[in-house]
Parts: C-alpha cells; sequence; structure tokens
C-alpha cells in the first residue's frame, strides 16, 4: 500500500508540529536515531537507489522497494512527501526546463514523467527490456535510456512520446549521464563484452553524442567489470567510472593471498582519444569492494566514490588522482591499474556510512553529501569540509531485520570475505551474474573453470554447482563458500537460513522476448514443437536423451539431474554436469558449463557436432532460429 | 511548391539551351598506392562524413582526406567485403562479407555469422538497413535482423516465393522490401501485411526478351534499387528492368544506350538509376541517357549523352575511372564514388576540362530530396 501523499499546506502545519534539531552531538559517535518526519510515514522497506538534488536544494531519493519517490529536506531530515511511482524505480533525470523529472522503472518497464513540483506521474512510456539509466538531452528534446537486457540505449521524443531509434550499447547499459558541457552521454556498462575464452574482461563506456545522438566513441577498459556510476568534473573534461577489476583468470585459491577482485575508478579524458587510466582504492591488506556510485564536487577538489560491498564511501583528492593519471599515460610500463600501494597518494577518507551505499549527490553548494545507504532505507550526510557524517537521516522507521533482510545484507556486504575483496553480489550484481568463467576449485591450478551461473529465480533449480554436487542452495551458498571462496571459515546455521532465504526471494526481470499475454510468436510456437519433438524431421523416433524436452524438463525446465553431453575438456576432472535451468536463458551468456559457447546457437552449431547435447544434426538453420527465439521467451 | 520548383527550373535553363543533367568530368582514383587494403574493389558506400569501400581482402574508409583500413586483424568477420549499408539513424556501418556480417559501431566491430547467430548464411551479397532492420541477401535467403527486438527472421524458399535461394541484392523502398534474386527474379516484401510477391521473367529462364516491356528482363537479378518516385530498378545479368508499380520498362544494349546487358549494379539519385556495368557506366531516368566509358588508348573518359528523342552527343574527359568493369556506386553530395575492379573513383562535376571543353551551362538537377539545385558545370 502505497502512502497518501499530504498536500503542502498540511505539510506545513505538520512540520510546524513536529520539527527539531535533527541530530545533536557529536556526529562520529551518533549513530541512527529515531527519524524526524514531515509526514507519517509507513514502517516498510523503501531501498533507496538514486539521489537528485532539486534546484532549491531539496532531495528526492528514488526507493526501488517501495516503488516510490520521496523528498526530504536534507538540512533538516524532514521528509516532505512519498509518492509511489512504479515498480522498481531506478534513476532519474531532469528537464532543462525544470519542470520535469524523467524516472526509469526497471521492473515496471516503463519510464515515468514525473510533474517537478508535485512528483505526480505526467505520463507513462513503456520500455520493455529492464531500462537502467535515463539522461535528457542537453536541448530537453531526447530521451536516452539504457536498455539493460538487449544492450541498447533506446532513444526517445520526449514531446510525442514515442521511440526513435535503438543504439547499439555495450553489455547491460547501467547508469546514462550527460555531460552538458562536451554536448556528450556517456554510458555505463554493468558487463564485460564479449571476449574468448580465456581472454580478460573488456568493460565499455559508450559515448552518445548528444547532438546527432549517435554513438560516438567506444571506450574499453581492459581487465575491468560491472561499470557502475559515472561522473564529470565541472569543466566536463574528465568523467570517473566506477569499476570492479575482477581476476577471473587467477584461480581463485588467490583469495587466501588476496587480490582476486580489486575495486577503483577509471579516468576518462572526455576531449581526446586519451587511453582510460584505472586506479584501486583498495589497500594492500583491505579491499573497498563493489564500487557503486560516483560524485565531483561543485569545486572540483575531490570526488567521492561508494564501495557498496565495504559500506564505506571513499573521498578522492582529484588534483592527485590527475598527477597519478599522468603519471600512468606516461608511463604504461608500470601496472598502475593493479598497483595496491597507490590509493594512499590520493585516498583522502575513507568513511563509513550506512548498509550498501550506491547512491550520492551533493548539495548545491557542495558542503554536504548525501549518501543513500540501500539496505537501511537511511540517507548519511557527510560534512564535505571534514568528511565526517553529521546526520543520518532515516527513511521511515527503520523496520526490524527479518531473515530476508539480514540474507539481503549478508549478500550485498564483503565483510565476511578475507579481506573484504568481495561478496555475493560482487560476481552476482544485481543479483544476476557477472558474464565472466571462473576457476574456483581448490583442485588445481588452471583446472575446471566454470562459468558463472545466474543467481535469479534458482528455486526448484537444483542440484547446485555445475557438477551439481550440492543438493541445495544452503550447501552451495553455505558453509562450503565461506570456507572455500570467502576463505573465513564457517557460517552458523542462522546465517545460511537467511541466505538462503534472500536468494530463493530473488525475482527474474523480465523478459522482453516474451509478449506481456504470454503468447508465443510464430516463430517461437515452431521452436516449441522442436523442444518437444519425439521424432527426426524424417519421422523417426528420437531416444529419450535425444530430446530436448527429456532432460530440460519441469517448471524451470531442468530435470535435476547430471548428463555428460560431450563437453568434457582436457582441463575438467568430470564429464557429467548438470543440467542447467533455462529461466530467462537469453540473458546468461556465455553457455555451457565452461561458457565456451559465446551464444545460444554455439551450442549446438559448433559444440553438439555428434548429437551428445540432444539429436540436432538433422535441423535446418530455420529451425534452429526457431528454437533459439523459443529459448530466449523462456 | 511545384509552380515554385517549375519557375526555378525554367529560370535556370541555360541561354545555350544546352539542358542536359550535370556529369562527372574529373575522376580521382584510389588504388593500394593510397592505403586500400587491395585494388579489386567490390562495394562503396558513402554517408555524410565518410566513404566505405569494400575490397576482397578487407574494409577501407576515407576520412577527411585519408584513408584508414580495417581487415580480419581487427575484427572484421572476414576479408572479401561483398556489400556495405550505413543504418541513418544511428550511423552504424553493416558490412555484408562472403564470411558473415559485421557491424562497424563506433570504433567497435561485431561479428554475426551463420553459426553464432541467426544469419541464415555467411555468404552475403547485399545488405540493407530499412526502417530499423537489417536485411541481408545471402547465399541461401534473406535475413532480417530487427535491431530493437534483436530479432532474426528467415526468408527463403520455405516461406516466401523464392524459387531460388540466391539472394543478390536488397533495398527498402517506403513501406516495401525488394530482394533480386540471382535465378529467382524479384521480390517483394510488403512491410504492412507481411506478405511477399515475385515478379518474374515472362519468357522463363530465355536469354532473349520475346516480348518487350512484358515483365522483368530476365531473373537472373544481380542489384536492385529505388529511385523516391516510386520505381524500382532491376540490373540483371541480361538487361535492366524497371517498374513503376503499373508497367515495366526494358532496356539492353542492342537497344538502347545501356552500355552492357551485363548489369552488375544500380544505384539510384533522384529520378536516375546509375547502372555499373561489366563495360562501364550508365545513367537513366529511362527516357535520357548518360553513358561513360573508360576508354583504354587514351586513357580519358568518353561520356555519351542521349536525350529523349534527341541526337547523342559525345563529350571526352582527361581523366577516367580505372576500370569498365564496376561493381559499386554511390554518392556523397555531387560526387560519385564508383568501386572497379581496378580500384575505387570519385568522380567530381566541378573540376578538370573536357577535351572539347565549351560555354558554361548551368543546369537544374532534380535531387534526392526533390528541390532543383543549381550546378555549373563544364561541357
Amino acid at each position: 500500500m502505497m502512502l497518501d501523499r499530504v498536500t503542502h499546506a498540511g505539510l506545513a502545519v505538520v512540520i510546524a508540529a513536529i520539527a527539531a534539531p535533527a541530530w545533536g552531538g557529536s556526529p562520529e559517535t551518533r549513530d541512527y536515531e529515531a527519524p524526524q518526519h514531515g509526514i507519517s510515514i509507513e514502517r516498510r522497506p523503501r531501498g533507496p537507489g538514486f539521489l537528485h538534488v532539486e534546484r532549491n536544494g531539496g532531495l528526492l531519493a528514488l526507493c526501488k522497494k517501495s516503488g516510490s519517490i520521496v523528498r526530504l529536506d536534507p538540512r533538516s531530515g524532514i521528509i516532505q512527501t512519498e509518492v509511489p511511482v512504479g515498480e522498481g524505480p531506478f534513476a532519474l533525470s531532469a528537464h532543462p526546463d525544470g519542470r520535469r523529472l524523467y524516472v526509469t522503472c526497471r521492473s515496471g518497464q516503463e519510464v515515468v514523467e514525473l510533474d517537478a513540483a508535485s512528483l505526480e506521474a505526467l505520463r507513462r512510456f513503456p520500455l520493455r527490456g529492464d531500462p537502467t539509466g535515463v539522461a535528457v538531452s542537453a536541448d530537453g528534446r531526447r530521451l536516452y535510456v539504457g536498455v539493460h537486457s538487449l544492450d541498447q540505449v533506446a532513444v526517445l521524443d520526449v514531446a510525442a512520446g514515442t521511440e526513435i531509434k535503438r543504439l547499439a550499447a555495450g553489455n547491460g547499459p547501467e547508469m546514462v549521464r550527460l555531460c552538458a558541457q562536451k554536448k556528450r552521454v556517456y554510458v555505463t556498462n554493468l558487463l564485460s563484452n564479449a571476449v574468448p575464452a580465456g581472454e580478460p574482461c573488456r568493460n565499455e563506456i559508450t559515448v552518445i553524442d548528444d547532438e546527432r545522438a549517435r554513438v560516438l566513441r567506444r571506450i574499453v577498459l581492459e581487465n575491468a567489470n560491472v561499470g557502475r556510476g559515472v561522473a564529470f568534473t565541472g569543466d566536463g573534461a574528465l568523467a570517473i567510472e566506477a569499476i570492479s577489476r575482477p581476476k577471473n583468470l587467477v584461480p581463485m585459491l588467490q583469495v587466501a593471498r588476496g587480490w582476486v577482485v580489486t575495486n577503483g575508478f577509471a579516468m576518462v579524458s572526455t576531449d581526446s582519444e586519451t587511453p582510460p587510466v584505472q586506479l584501486l582504492v583498495d589497500l594492500p591488506n583491505r579491499a573497498y569492494s563493489d564500487p557503486y556510485a560516483v560524485v565531483v564536487t561543485p569545486d572540483d577538489r575531490k570526488f567521492y566514490l561508494t564501495c557498496a560491498g565495504a559500506d564505506t564511501v571513499i573521498a578522492v583528492d582529484l588534483a592527485a588522482a590527475k598527477r597519478v593519471m599522468s603519471e600512468a599515460l606516461d608511463d604504461p610500463n608500470t601496472r598502475y591499474a593493479d598497483h595496491l600501494g597507490m590509493a594512499r597518494r590520493y585516498v583522502s577518507a575513507r568513511i563509513a556510512v550506512g548498509a550498501h551505499p550506491t547512491a550520492l549527490a551533493t548539495s548545491p553548494d557542495g558542503d554536504r553529501l548525501y549518501v543513500a545507504n540501500t539496505l537501511d532505507d537511511s540517507i548519511s550526510v557527510i560534512d564535505t569540509s571534514t568528511d565526517r557524517i553529521v546526520n543520518t537521516i532515516e527513511l521511515g522507521e527503520r523496520p526490524a531485520l527479518d531473515r530476508l533482510a539480514r540474507g539481503e545484507r549478508f549478500f550485498h556486504s564483503a565483510g565476511r570475505t578475507y579481506q573484504g575483496q568481495f561478496c555475493c553480489a560482487s560476481c552476482h550484481p544485481d543479483n544476476g551474474f557477472d558474464g565472466l568463467r571462473y576457476d574456483l576449485e581448490p583442485d588445481g591450478i588452471g583446472q575446471n573453470i566454470l562459468d558463472n551461473r545466474n543467481m535469479r529465480d534458482v528455486v526448484d533449480t537444483g542440484p547446485f554447482k555445475w557438477a551439481g554436487t550440492n543438493p541445495d542452495i544452503s550447501t552451495q551458498c553455505g558453509t562450503r563458500t565461506a570456507k572455500w571462496i570467502m576463505r573465513t571459515g564457517w557460517l552458523n546455521s542462522m546465517e545460511v537460513v537467511d541466505l538462503v532465504t534472500y536468494i530463493h526471494s530473488i525475482r527474474p526481470v523480465a523478459n522482453p522476448n516474451r509478449a506481456t499475454d504470454g503468447k508465443l510468436t510464430a516463430a517461437q510456437k515452431r521452436g516449441k514443437a522442436l523442444f518437444e519433438r519425439t521424432t527426426t524431421n524424417d519421422g523417426r523416433p528420437l531416444a529419450d536423451r535425444d530430446r530436448c524436452n527429456f532432460c530440460h524438463s519441469g517448471r524451470k525446465f531442468t530435470d535435476g539431474r547430471t548428463f555428460d553431453i560431450g563437453s568434457k575438456a582436457p582441463t575438467d576432472t568430470k564429464s557429467k554436469f548438470d543440467t542447467a535451468h533455462l529461466i530467462n536463458v537469453f540473458e546468461s551468456a556465455p553457455y555451457l558449463h565452461d561458457g565456451r559457447a559465446a551464444t545460444l546457437e554455439e551450442m549446438w552449431t559448433v559444440y553438439n557436432l555428434d548429437d551428445t547435447h540432444g539429436f540436432s544434426s538433422d535441423w535446418t538453420k530455420r529451425q534452429l532460429n526457431d528454437l533459439v527465439e523459443y529459448l530466449k521467451s523462456l | 511548391m511545384r509552380i515554385l520548383i517549375a519557375v526555378l527550373m525554367m529560370a535556370s535553363v541555360p541561354v545555350d539551351g544546352f539542358a542536359a543533367p550535370p556529369h562527372y568530368n574529373h575522376w580521382d582514383t584510389f588504388g593500394t598506392a593510397d592505403g586500400l587494403p587491395s585494388d579489386k574493389v567490390m562495394s562503396v558506400c558513402a554517408t555524410d562524413d565518410a566513404v566505405w569501400v569494400g575490397t576482397d581482402r578487407g574494409l577501407a574508409r576515407y576520412r577527411a582526406g585519408r584513408w584508414t583500413t580495417l581487415t580480419t586483424d581487427d575484427g572484421l568477420v572476414h576479408p572479401a567485403v561483398m556489400s556495405i549499408a550505413e543504418d541513418p539513424a544511428t550511423g552504424d556501418v553493416w558490412i555484408g562479407t562472403l564470411g558473415g556480417m559485421s557491424r562497424y559501431s563506433a570504433g567497435r566491430l561485431d561479428s554475426f555469422k551463420q553459426l553464432s547467430s541467426g544469419l541464415v548464411n555467411d555468404v552475403v551479397y547485399g545488405v540493407a538497413v530499412h526502417r530499423g532492420a537489417v536485411w541481408a541477401a545471402t547465399a541461401a535467403g534473406t535475413s532480417r535482423y530487427e535491431i530493437a527486438k534483436d530479432r532474426w527472421t528467415i526468408f527463403n524458399q520455405t516461406n516466401t516465393p523464392m524459387h531460388e535461394i540466391w539472394c543478390y541484392s536488397v533495398t527498402g523502398a517506403d513501406d516495401k522490401v525488394y530482394v533480386g534474386v540471382w535465378g529467382g527474379g524479384l521480390l517483394e516484401y510488403d512491410m504492412a501485411r507481411n506478405r511477399w510477391r515475385d515478379y518474374r521473367d515472362p519468357d522463363g529462364e530465355m536469354e532473349i526478351d520475346l516480348f518487350k516491356d512484358d515483365g522483368l528482363v530476365h531473373d537472373i537479378i544481380a542489384s536492385v534499387t529505388y529511385d523516391g518516385s516510386g520505381r524500382i530498378w532491376a540490373g540483371t545479368y541480361f538487361g535492366l528492368s524497371s517498374y513503376d508499380g503499373r508497367k515495366w520498362r526494358n532496356f539492353m544494349d542492342h537497344d538502347t544506350p545501356l552500355l552492357s546487358n551485363f548489369v552488375n549494379v544500380c544505384r539510384a539519385k533522384g529520378t536516375y538509376c546509375w547502372i555499373g556495368t561489366d563495360d562501364g557506366l550508365n545513367a537513366s531516368d529511362r527516357d535520357n541517357w548518360w553513358s561513360y566509358r573508360r576508354d583504354e588508348k587514351s586513357g580519358r573518359t568518353v561520356v555519351t549523352w542521349t536525350p529523349a528523342g534527341g541526337a547523342a552527343e559525345r563529350f571526352t574527359t582527361e581523366t577516367a575511372f580505372p576500370h569498365n568493369y564496376i561493381l559499386g556506386v554511390d554518392f556523397q553530395g555531387d560526387d560519385i564514388w564508383l568501386a572497379t575492379e581496378k580500384g575505387v573513383a570519385r568522380g567530381t562535376l566541378s573540376m578538370g576540362t573536357t577535351a572539347d571543353a565549351g560555354a558554361r551551362a548551368s543546369v537544374s538537377h532534380p535531387s534526392d530530396s526533390g528541390r532543383t539545385e543549381s550546378i555549373t558545370k563544364l561541357r
């Protein structure tokens, strides 16, 4: 149930009645206290995940769990209004006329136009494919919206409310930001572009020419993945993006030695073809996992970066970072991007904030930094002159942490991993997967390379692990994970229950290949018939194992067994692998247990030449296309 | 508006009475010495700010007076580039090769192959981008890739009247798409109705035209183009056909100025269709004809203007394109670009001299947009 909004007149009365000094005492010692609210706030999870500062200094918080937008006075901490906006609001961009706001709703599959004053929804633009970041063009005529599931940026006509075209983005566009000074739109991408098996990941920043609405440049960040927020210096000359640097080609044995996933940012010159420079915020024996949001202070003295898995905001001295960037450009032989001793030269503060900080904004004068702590429904207010917390605003009375909430925190916190190197969400960002292959097992270096798997909708898809040796999520993600991956020892039974509860709650993203009414297209129907066929094209009966739906059976399209489908590689120690479930298989490339198949087609055209993965040698190309269309709809 | 155009056209008729369209009287040639990967140029595509050239050894781009190359080392899916098309909305360039299709987008090359995507066949002769979809004419049917939906569709003998599946050329035409099939005639796809129909040579496989203008001149179609005024042009290996929605008109070398019945490529601009043959270049609006042929002995171009019902006029230009075997034609502004057997050529309207140079004349030249441009030419 959404809250009713209160009128401004009524609000003033309420504020007058309850307004009180928000916080007293030492900001350093003061932890969360009872919130001061201008309206009655229902106790429920909100999950603030995007912040926007209004021209008058007011603060807007998009809350993805409650599907609402909250307006508050960040100075007093008083919440002024909360308005439902849609399912899973993710990002917001203000129209240059100051009268309209545009919000993407990932779960709702739409972009919502809001009245900037009242926050009332004016129009809704359906946009299938998991809309993520959004930016309004400098002239206010176009919207650029990331379409995560299809690796595209949709360009919409604001006046007409219609789509103009789609631009090819990187893999999983995430944040979309206008660099007004340069008339460029920067699109970060969550995942690496496709790379051949065994090669390092390559994350892309897609740069769009705002005047022509065309992709102008693609900046490749070698060895980087999970691109998140991006911000610009005041003159627009420099873009800074939050990134991770996974060492997925190194056996996870290295966890005990540190250095498997490092964390930092990329600095990109917007004026030239100067190569980007990546720098870390980690220390030699302490990682700051899951870089997420970035903001540059208005005076360009520093920028802030949230490390969501470390519940920390990092302050970076911009001038110092620029000096190191310059050195890195002059000295390509030094591995600045991997240098764990470098951060001390530019990191000026590490500020502990609330749980899972994923959004940042500064006040118009730059005196205050606002941090959205997504998993404890609070906003930290930091004095940028001292880099100390001066206030913490709670978005409603904090509900007691139940199993689900505890599990969610565990999933997103690196606190239990050796040296805080990573958390579940580091390799399963957005509860999904990172598209990489890993050598996870302590069975020898270079053996059993495995494709990372999607964590969404895994209920009833056991057993787990590609070898199918773990019967349930408790086994897969419990103590085994702690011992072999996190390298910190055992989880207690309550922690395991919490984590499993959360993992079981993860829902799949909306599938853009499936009609909203559930009806299949003609091609999908033909593909379904092929999936379920019992005879060859020339009428001969098919053995059970030669049929798709013999193994890929049931509601999740898995029979819970392991099979030898001829995919054993020289580096594998086993030949039987788990029957993968097929829910939203369209989004989980690459395929097969070691990710050798770059596309669904390749599973049969390249890696099933002996009909060991179902009988496919009599398929026509058209049948294969039909099957792929059907699989993509599941 | 029409009255205004008529007035403008009348005002631009030269005082000496010369009413021919302008012709290209200067040619620049580019080859391996200029940076192309090969002199065997098989396709050309001009965009606002660049010219893309496909050779048997990779792709080259001409921009701001400089050539740069893209080969398989850079990620091109195959070296033999048969066709190139720009997506006018995004600026992405789609490249048809003998080993799949590539997309060039702001420096990134993506590959689409029959084993790893929905592309029906890796031998891609023709490529077109029309209304948010990429069309690929291949040796085993035609593929459509709907960009926004990330969805492939195969069109072949199972779902179209495609008597042969060797598709050679494809072009978008308002709410239709035309596919030229090598041996299978011309196919028309009605986008709104999702229906196909075919146009075949009424004479069957015969290499003569028994009844003139009774339909497509031959079923072996190498190229198809749409001129924006409702006419579709089909180049065959046995002549040229044009269809305006009601009537066919056919053109062969024995009864028209067409230089050769062996037509490699057609490219419409304005109301004219430019025809690359195995023996030179033609342009025609059905009634009036230009012919451009390289004279190997002199190294000059012999240009012939044959107005409807009038006597032919012949000109000679000092420069020439490098070879009469022409596989690609495209336009950038007023310049024409030709893909030939021995390099790529750029023809310009306003440079150079002619052997029989006469008075300057200002003539009317209806452009793609329908407005009338006044162009100064030498004759």
